[in-house]
């Protein structure tokens, strides 16, 4: 397992390393300032700290990147000239010196990396020192087969050293134009990006992020061609943060996606197109449409059996086949890998296979079935205003309802008909219909769902309650559980110490000195029902006794935690993996010689338009204390001026779930 | 399909061989021969039934070779049904090839043949055969029948065929406790293991699980031969092979330009001191496996002029440089690892049983030991990753079996000191200082040249009990590198941190955590209970009272002593100043299971301590 996650390190190359950046640019130079290889002003190299975000251990002072076509006698290559001069301030940041650039081929093609120049400036004692980089230390990976990267780490890189590096990558694969990232880990002063795109090659750029990009534009020789050139400067380094639908698509950066191909005296060819377009293409794809209209024989049986059927137990009939035969491969995907036989014989497939399959019995039993794609969700979120069909890696199935519509996808055993896995919940959508598309927003449709009923005697004499109770999860609580349930333990977490080292936050759910005795869980195996657990407790924690009287922390063992939100302001949306439905009723029997003398007051805040509401609401009567707490939380996306009343909302909860009822020993 | 094997239905399997099982080795041949000292090659053939989606892992195919030295080939890869039915054929091509560079290394030709089943249902039956081929004889593959947890073994069986003169050494580990038998000639068996599971605090798994490991004397490595038979040879081998000629810098040329780093050239510890500083400042530690790169280092002119290298390459310059100064220095193997502490065997030398290079240098009272991998290691520290295991150092004359130095309970601690002040809203503000002894030191070690929102953030997930509405607003760490210890210093505030009940005030016991240890509720204890690595924590909170409160009632001075830990509590008002000091103390220790339900008793009484809440009554 270990070298399978190491092979997807390579592929999954992280922006900061391997960006593909850029050649200097005379139009853009700043006095005193100067991109001209190997010429780097001596105060920089000195400099100790970043002038405006000095704990960051490195930076780009620039990151450039030229794209452009050369045409020999016979082929069109497209080349990238990247130039970047980096500086390190501190030791965390020389990993900055290494580099690993993948190269992509094929069995007739391949791209090329040349022109390497790298060189380390050094502050030693007052003078500047080069040290140049020597190509003999250039190592060549044959990754996979698809994949060759170079490997190489600069010399003598310590605190305060400059990098300077620029090669070039000729690449035959000339629709394709890589990512820009202006957006790093680490802060960049100025990045740019070039394009010189021939007249005959018309590209769509598709920009990402928040940061301001300027664009200028120039005519350059003979055949006056257009050159664009896109900057942005002072680049903030890109942060992590927590319940964010999508993190790719907040860092900022630029992707060129192949619009038309017009060579002379040829038809000119469309390749990104408008959605209706894209939808045409698709439908007549042999391994896409054709797979969905064509008759497949092995599953006719499945089909047949369900001609009498009220339209949602067919759809249940033929989602639950295919998720109980046929399982996921990991790989994304929106057309058939090798064909939906293949796949009949294998009962493993992609994405692209599994819900193609999907799509076809749905319609051939009769149900109006329609193709969603979209991008799994790790992938960034679909760009509606650039309609692209590379992009699009995931397809799942939306049929129509009376008041609404259902998306199915049939990749996980999990999911009960009208959940989706996390990975495929992304906001928009292409819906083909017929020939022509539209995009559609969707919504989360996973639910967690947990109800719990616990019925418990105070034990005044010592200090504590015992009852019992049960659980109910309905939904995505169940799903989750479920799931929960089948995952193992990390294998390389040998180590048995844990107290000694930094410890992992669902240890503390562990070191409950409470008691549980789990008596029955039911449903377990069964996706469509929800799940039980019943169960025994001894609670010692949030009851104290201080002379007569005894105060209990009234949600005791239950409730939040924390407020996950601790900083003041967001900048990113904030995306919730499933909506909330929580709702927790406890009834306490009291000894007969105690009565009560305070308890918290009812109340409940709600926010704006139902997004997410809390009630909580404490009785006494009978000697017996009844508490109903409920957290809903109505909406999975919310905008980052809402950020505050959210944050707000989580404050007061935790500040009442911190009142205490107050009894009283005759 | 025709090709169907009843006898692997899932429905065969034992009962007994179920119980904690996620999955079943039905058989596990291994196959050796050792056909001259130039090649070997290894017949693997097995299968394992996978009862749940737990036991996915086994249903991976992942062989690593060394491009130009070994391959592997004639795969066979077959997916049974619960049945026995054949119900996949794996096809060549969807078997992949890779570049392998582990987690650690940047570079190496080391690769990989790698396939994955997904499967549909469970139970179902992985049948694997292949055939390992390698010119390279010096590591010989080990009977290793259990493979891990939750794992049980129907049989499992191992041989070598040497068709050679070379004379096999053997070690042999546990066999008996499983069973396992010794049918002579180099051929082993076992039947019929239960799995078992993992439990907190077990010792580790090689001290008690089957094992025999095989060295040859004589073999060939990457095209050259060699030969030893104990770990004097073998130090002897590496020297003269790997570290003898690596050596190109001259003594001048290093003294020339180091001159101006030494402090005092008269002083040895000091001159030891400023090269390995001047080694951590300078070089970097980039991993590089190429040819006999898992062995040789680089040329310590490389490292020099590139200033990278691995550990062998960093460790072997830092020896050239003592060098240059007439110090001597032995280049040490080591198993190094944060998690398992493996002690090289004593009486069976074999080749990988160490994965890392550190140095030592004998004086003459005292040894100092570098690791010269990281920047930040204070002098003369070895931490968790490979402190108090046995190790061999290797010298011109051979090699010899070491023990590396541990810490004792007292070496290892963390102190805190607090300093708050209860505010009227039941807020605390104010400062919590630590002073790290020893691997304590760990914690922080890699956030000192963190950003300022990594330290606030790793205090406010580790330093406290309850990290609810703590804020962490400022942090400061220094190393002090003299006494190997870390100073850090917070600045925090903590809301609803007092509890007003009426007119009580209630303050929690343990505001920052002490690393009390939690024994899970067990009905069944199977292994015994191993405490590795001893430590101590001490914490004073001294709490700031607005007006005068009184405790509600005396609390008297806890002290809990046994063999296995030690705790000790005081809590004192005096002065509107609430003092609250902690102890904790984890003897290292092996302890039988039996002791388990006694040793958890004691921890849960210190527990107890711990979350209790001292009660005030309000002015």
């Amino acid at each position: 397992m270990k070298t399978k996650r190491s092979h997807y390190k390579i592929r999954n190359y992280s922006f900061t390393k391997f960006s593909l950046c850029t050649a200097f640019l005379l139009l853009f130079l700043v006095p005193g300032f100067s991109q001209k290889f190997g010429k780097i002003e001596a105060d920089i190299i000195r400099q100790k700290a970043h002038p405006e975000y000095p704990e960051e251990a490195a930076a780009y002072l620039f990151h450039n990147c030229k794209a452009s076509y050369l045409v020999t006698s016979s082929d069109i290559f497209l080349q990238l000239e990247i130039h970047q001069r980096i500086k390190v301030y501190k030791q965390s940041g020389e990993k900055y010196s290494e580099f690993s650039i993948p190269l992509y081929k094929t069995i007739s093609s391949r791209e090329r990396f040349s022109g390497l120049k790298a060189v380390v400036f050094n502050d030693e004692n007052g003078n500047i020192v080069e040290t140049k980089f020597q190509n003999k230390n250039l190592f060549d990976e044959n990754s996979t087969e698809n994949l060759t990267t170079k490997k190489f780490a600069l010399p003598n890189v310590k605190e305060g050293s400059v990098i300077e590096i620029k090669y070039k990558i000729i690449s035959p694969f000339i629709y394709t134009i890589p990512r820009w990232y202006f957006q790093t880990d680490i802060p960049v002063d100025h990045s740019e990006y070039s394009v010189l795109i021939p007249s005959y090659l018309t590209f769509t750029p598709v920009p990402t992020g928040f940061i301001p990009i300027e664009k200028s534009e120039s005519i350059v020789g003979a055949t006056k061609e257009t050159r664009y050139t896109f900057t942005a400067k002072n680049i903030k380094p890109f942060k992590e943060d927590k319940y964010v639908l999508n993190e790719k698509d907040y860092i900022s950066s630029l992707k060129y996606e192949l619009y038309s191909v017009h060579f002379k005296g040829q038809t000119p060819k469309y390749y990104s197109k408008n959605w209706n377009e894209i939808s045409k293409t698709l439908m007549n794809d042999k391994k896409f449409g054709e797979q969905i209209r064509k008759k497949i024989k092995e599953v006719e049986p499945v089909i047949e059996a369900c001609a009498g059927m009220e339209k949602h137990e067919k759809i249940k009939h033929i989602y639950d086949y295919i998720i109980n035969n046929f399982s996921w491969n990991e790989t994304y995907g929106k057309y058939t890998e090798n064909g939906l036989k293949n796949l009949l014989k294998e009962k493993s497939g992609n994405v692209g296979d599994i819900n193609l399959l999907l799509l076809n019995m749905l319609q051939k039993a009769g149900i109006d079935a329609k193709p969603l794609l979209t991008k799994s969700r790790f992938n960034g979120l679909l760009n509606t205003i650039f309609p692209t069909l590379t992009e699009l890696n995931y397809l799942m199935a939306y049929i129509p309802k009376d008041n609404g519509y259902m998306v199915l996808d049939a990749t996980s055993k999990y999911y009960p008909v009208g959940q989706l896995p996390l990975v495929a919940i992304n906001m928009f959508g292409l819906l083909i219909e017929g020939e022509s598309g539209k995009v559609v927003e969707m919504n989360n449709p996973n639910i967690y769902t947990s109800q719990t009923l616990m019925n418990y005697v105070l034990d005044a004499d010592n200090d504590r309650l015992q009852g019992s109770g049960a659980t109910r999860l309905r939904q995505y609580g169940a799903t989750r559980m479920r799931i929960k349930a089948d995952e193992k333990e990390d294998e390389n977490d040998q180590d048995i110490e844990i107290s000694f080292d930094e410890k992992n936050e669902t240890e503390d759910d562990n070191e409950l000195d409470d008691i549980i005795n789990i008596l029955e869980a039911s449903n377990v195996d069964d996706i469509y029902k929800p799940v039980t657990i019943k169960y025994e407790k001894t609670l010692y924690r949030g009851i104290n006794k201080i002379g007569n009287q005894i105060f209990l922390n009234a949600t005791l063992d239950f409730g939040l935690k924390e407020n996950p939100f601790l900083e003041e302001s967001r900048e990113f949306p904030i995306f919730y993996n499933s909506l909330t439905n929580y709702s927790h009723n406890v009834n306490i029997d009291i000894p007969e010689n105690y009565t009560l003398s305070s308890i918290p007051e009812p109340i409940k805040f709600v926010l704006p338009d139902d997004k997410a509401s809390f009630s909580y609401i404490v009785s006494f009567q009978l000697n017996k204390i009844s508490i109903i707490y409920k957290l809903k939380i109505n909406e999975s996306n919310f905008l980052p001026e809402e950020y505050p009343s959210l944050k707000h909302f989580y404050d007061l909860i935790i500040e009442k779930q911190n009142e205490k009822i107050v009894l009283k020993e005759q | 399909m025709g090709n169907d094997f009843p006898e692997l239905a899932v429905r065969n399997i034992d009962k007994a061989l179920l119980n904690n099982a996620y999955s079943v080795v039905r058989y596990d041949n291994t196959a050796v021969t050792l056909k001259s000292i130039e090649n070997v090659q290894v017949h693997s053939s097995y299968a394992i039934s996978v009862l749940n989606k737990k036991g996915d892992e086994w249903l991976v195919f992942s062989e690593m070779y060394k491009e130009g030295s070994s391959k592997i080939k004639d795969i066979v890869i077959e997916i049974l049904d619960a049945n026995g039915r054949l119900i996949k054929k794996v096809k060549k091509n969807e078997i992949e090839d890779y570049a392998s560079n582990g987690d650690y290394s940047m570079i190496s030709d080391n690769r990989v043949k790698l396939y994955q089943y997904h499967p549909t249902s469970y139970p179902l039956t992985f049948k694997v055969a292949f055939l390992y081929e390698s010119k390279n004889t010096m590591i010989l593959p080990s009977f290793i029948p259990i493979p891990g947890f939750n794992v049980s073994v129907e049989k499992s069986n191992y041989s070598i065929d040497n068709q050679t003169e070379i004379e096999l050494k053997c070690k042999e580990i546990n066999l008996n406790k499983y069973g396992a038998k010794n049918n002579g000639n180099h051929n082993y068996s076992i039947e019929r293991i239960p799995a078992f599971e993992k439990e907190k605090f077990m010792p580790e798994a090689y001290s008690f699980l089957p094992v025999v490991y095989f060295s040859p004397e004589r073999f060939v490595f990457e095209g050259e031969t060699g030969s030893y038979s104990n770990w004097n040879e073998y130090g002897q081998w590496v020297y003269s092979s790997f570290l003898e000629k690596r050596n190109n810098l001259k003594n001048q040329t290093i003294k020339e330009e180091l001159a101006k780093h030494l402090t005092d050239p008269d002083n040895k510890i000091s001159i030891i001191k400023d090269l390995y500083k001047y080694v951590q400042q300078n070089m970097r530690y980039i991993s590089i496996a190429l040819d006999e790169g898992g062995f040789q280092p680089m040329l310590s002119g490389d490292v020099h002029k590139l200033k990278y290298g691995d550990c062998k390459a960093l460790s072997f310059y830092m020896m050239t440089l003592l060098q240059a100064y007439n110090i001597d220095s032995k280049y040490v193997e080591v198993y190094a690892s944060s998690t398992r502490k493996i002690d090289l065997f004593t009486d069976f030398a074999s080749v990988a049983q160490g994965n890392h290079i550190i140095l030592n240098i004998p004086l003459e009272k005292d040894t100092i030991w570098l690791d010269c991998t990281s920047h930040y290691s204070p002098f003369n520290y070895l931490g968790r990753y490979s402190d108090d295991r046995q190790v061999l150092e290797i010298s011109a004359s051979g090699g010899n079996l070491i023990h590396t130095p541990g810490f004792s309970a007292l070496e290892n601690m963390n102190t805190d000191s607090v300093v708050v002040n209860l505010e009227s809203d039941n807020r605390i503000s104010g400062t919590v200082k630590i002073n790290r002894k020893g691997l304590a030191i760990e914690n922080t070690l890699g956030l000192l040249d963190a950003a300022e929102k990594k330290k606030t953030d790793f205090a406010r997930k580790n330093i406290f009990s309850n990290k609810n509405q703590v804020q962490v607003l400022q942090a400061k760490m220094i190393l002090d590198d003299e006494k190997i210890q870390m100073n850090e210093r917070y600045s925090f505030e903590k809301k609803g941190f007092a509890e007003q009940l009426g007119e009580f005030t209630l303050i929690p016991t343990n505001l920052t955590d002490i690393d009390i240890p939690f024994l899970p509720k067990m009905k069944e204890r199977n292994f015994d209970i191993h405490f590795k690595r001893p430590y101590m924590n001490k914490s004073e909170l001294s709490l700031t009272l607005h007006s005068d409160y009184a405790l509600l009632e005396k609390y008297e001075d806890v002290i809990i002593e046994n063999e296995y830990v030690k705790y000790e509590r005081s809590v004192k008002l005096e002065d509107r100043i609430l003092t609250i000091s902690r102890a904790f103390q984890l003897n290292k220790g092996k302890y039988p299971k039996e002791k388990y339900q006694e040793i958890k008793s004691i921890i849960d009484k210190i527990r107890k301590y711990e979350n209790q809440k001292i009660a005030l009554q309000n002015p």
